[in-house]
């Protein structure tokens, strides 16, 4: 589907008792924006004041060419008519409908907004199979789901995700990740997306701002692995796009799916960036996996260290030498000398930028 | 011969005066349950006054309103043609005041537990202030609407010292089932007040009862979700 970026203008700001917000942003999104921070810098914060609920912000906001707050001209358009899709941690399903009647709470009201067609959205989100049960018989991934395919039906011009994973649990968070991505891959619907997880705001955004006590501090996802956490960098070649919109990475034999804000073709040169905490290091050449997922390679050096116990091993591939500390509780149970065949699995797509 | 014109005077009351009450304790309970308006204690206490207060003095106050020379009520008087003291209007009105807070409070614990987050995710899916109230704070509270009408029926049913003081003793007109038991004590007929009285005792157990078994069949419910 067509994608147009839509503009997001911030200039705002709000106090509460031990916490002031003052954000001065524009960005286009083309795609997902995910606000990543640690709790209490003001993600959720900033996606109530877009939503329009929280009322003693001042400041100017816009989106998309439209005015939604400017308290100098005591401009503020009502959250009802801003056409926002809202879903949270909890998914606010409305207890005394079923599960068609929470669908069809925003259709019924989207008035005249071009939006997602009903079937598209019960096809995206899978909820046939859901529609004649209560809402009370549903679990926390189902609910996620109904209220996803709710706000799409609403014709949102803009979604807002705050932490929608947060109260589930990894099993179920996988299984959530697809249906969030189609909101943007299917819909195209513009998204802003709130985590404080590295890993889930790198698997889903296109773009990224980062906070810390109410500011942004940094902009890009190029600056989220290198600001939170230690960060592998490999060399690769672009071979080519995935049908999810990934791009496809070489290193020697084995090939990566990576994300980028570049417009990368063919061929071109690139270095990825890893997560240190997203790798997993496995003693073999892990014969059973998919070519697509796993760097292989070979143990160059091993070394314990006396007082910590843990072993650091210097991992050489085809995309160039990382090392890889393992602790040192795991570390006995580990059989690896120096020139052995090994694998690095990479659990979450990494960021390729042009060398 | 049993006399049941003052049932007739205290259902026409009662069911009158919960309408009127929940009328305006729903507006008057949503508002308190959301504002962050400085004056809300000052509102709750007046609200809730005539719990505390002797139905003497409410009435007190009243007559005084309902007099004829006072604003109220002459304009009352010009407009209608009767006076507000003494009449089923008049208590009408002093019913609905007196027993305001049996139905604001549990109307706003019910709309304060609802909370923000459904009428503003129904405000996110396009829906317009009055409209996310009806179609999702209303049911949402059905359990407080249940209470307050009734605990409002109830009361108002049982009325006594205001009815007495603002509307007097007029068979068939002001004569409640409660002061129709007073009088009747007074002039020694003790049939009409014993068949009076087990009438109220039974219905009153009755309705409490069925409240009470609906409200715990909605908490089990609640507890199962």
């Amino acid at each position: 589907m067509m994608k147009l970026a839509k503009r997001l203008e911030l200039d705002i700001g709000i106090e509460f008792p031990g916490f002031r917000l003052q954000i001065d942003q524009a960005t286009a999104i083309d795609g997902v924006l995910g606000l990543f921070g640690p709790s209490g810098a003001g993600k959720s914060t900033i996606l109530r004041i877009v939503a329009g609920v929280e009322s003693s912000a001042t400041g100017k906001l816009k989106f998309d060419g439209e005015v939604w707050q400017d308290t100098s001209n005591h401009l503020f358009v009502k959250p009802f008519k801003r056409a926002i899709g809202c879903v949270f941690q909890s998914p606010q399903l409305f207890p005394h409908l079923s599960v068609s009647g929470n669908l069809e709470y925003g259709y019924r009201r989207k008035r005249g907004r071009r939006g997602p067609e009903l079937t598209d959205v019960l096809h995206a989100m899978d909820l046939k199979p859901l529609l004649s049960r209560p809402v009370d018989a549903l679990s926390g991934g189902e609910r996620q789901r109904v209220a996803l395919g709710r706000a799409l039906l609403a014709a949102p011009r803009l979604m807002l995700l705050d932490e929608p994973m947060a109260a589930l649990d990894d099993a179920r968070k996988s299984e959530i990740m697809p249906y969030l991505e189609r909101v943007v891959g299917d819909f195209g619907i513009p998204s802003i997306f709130v985590s404080h997880s590295v890993a889930e705001v790198s698997a889903l955004s296109t773009d990224a701002w980062i906070l810390e006590n109410g500011r942004v501090t940094g902009c890009g996802l190029s600056e989220l692995p290198s600001t939170y956490g230690p960060v592998i960098r490999l060399s690769a070649t672009v071979v080519g796009e995935s049908k999810s919109g990934l791009l496809i990475c070489r290193i020697g034999d084995d090939e990566i799916l990576a994300k980028s804000t570049q417009h990368l073709e063919r061929e071109s040169l690139v270095n990825l960036m890893l997560l240190e905490s997203s790798v997993l290091f496995a003693a073999t050449d892990c014969p059973g996996m998919p070519k697509a997922g796993a760097i292989r390679g070979v143990v160059d050096s091993v070394a314990q260290s006396e007082n910590s116990g843990e072993i650091r091993i210097e991992f050489k591939t085809k995309g160039g030498n990382f090392e890889l500390l393992i602790p040192p509780g795991l570390a006995s149970d580990f059989e690896i000398s120096k020139g052995q065949p090994a694998c690095a699995i990479v659990a979450n797509p990494p960021l390729a930028e042009r060398i | 011969m049993i006399d049941f014109g003052s049932v007739e005077v205290s259902l026409k009351l009662a069911t009158a005066s919960t309408l009127l009450l929940l009328f305006i304790a729903t507006p008057l309970s949503w508002w308190l349950a959301n504002t962050k308006w400085r004056i809300k204690p000052i509102v709750e206490a007046v609200t809730a006054l005539p719990l505390v207060l002797p139905p003497t003095v409410l009435g007190f106050y009243l007559l005084i309103l309902f007099n004829p020379n006072s604003v109220a009520g002459s304009l009352w008087l010009r407009i209608t043609g009767d006076t507000l003291a003494f009449s089923f209007v008049g208590i009408l009105i002093a019913t609905v005041i007196h027993s305001l807070p049996f139905a604001v409070q549990p109307l706003q614990a019910a709309f304060e537990s609802v909370g923000r987050r459904p009428v503003e995710t129904a405000a996110s899916l396009g829906a317009n202030p009055l409209d996310a109230f009806a179609t999702v704070a209303v049911p949402l509270a059905k359990r407080g609407f249940l209470t307050a009408a009734v605990l409002g029926f109830a009361h108002s049913l049982g009325e006594f010292g205001v009815v007495l003081m603002v509307g007097g003793n007029i068979p068939d007109k002001t004569r409640v089932i409660s002061i129709d038991i007073y009088t009747s004590v007074e002039v020694l007929d003790y049939r009409q007040a014993h068949i009076l009285s087990i009438g109220m005792l039974c219905f009153s157990f009755v309705v409490l009862a069925a409240l009470f078994v609906v409200n715990r069949r909605y908490s089990l419910n609640d507890e199962a979700r």
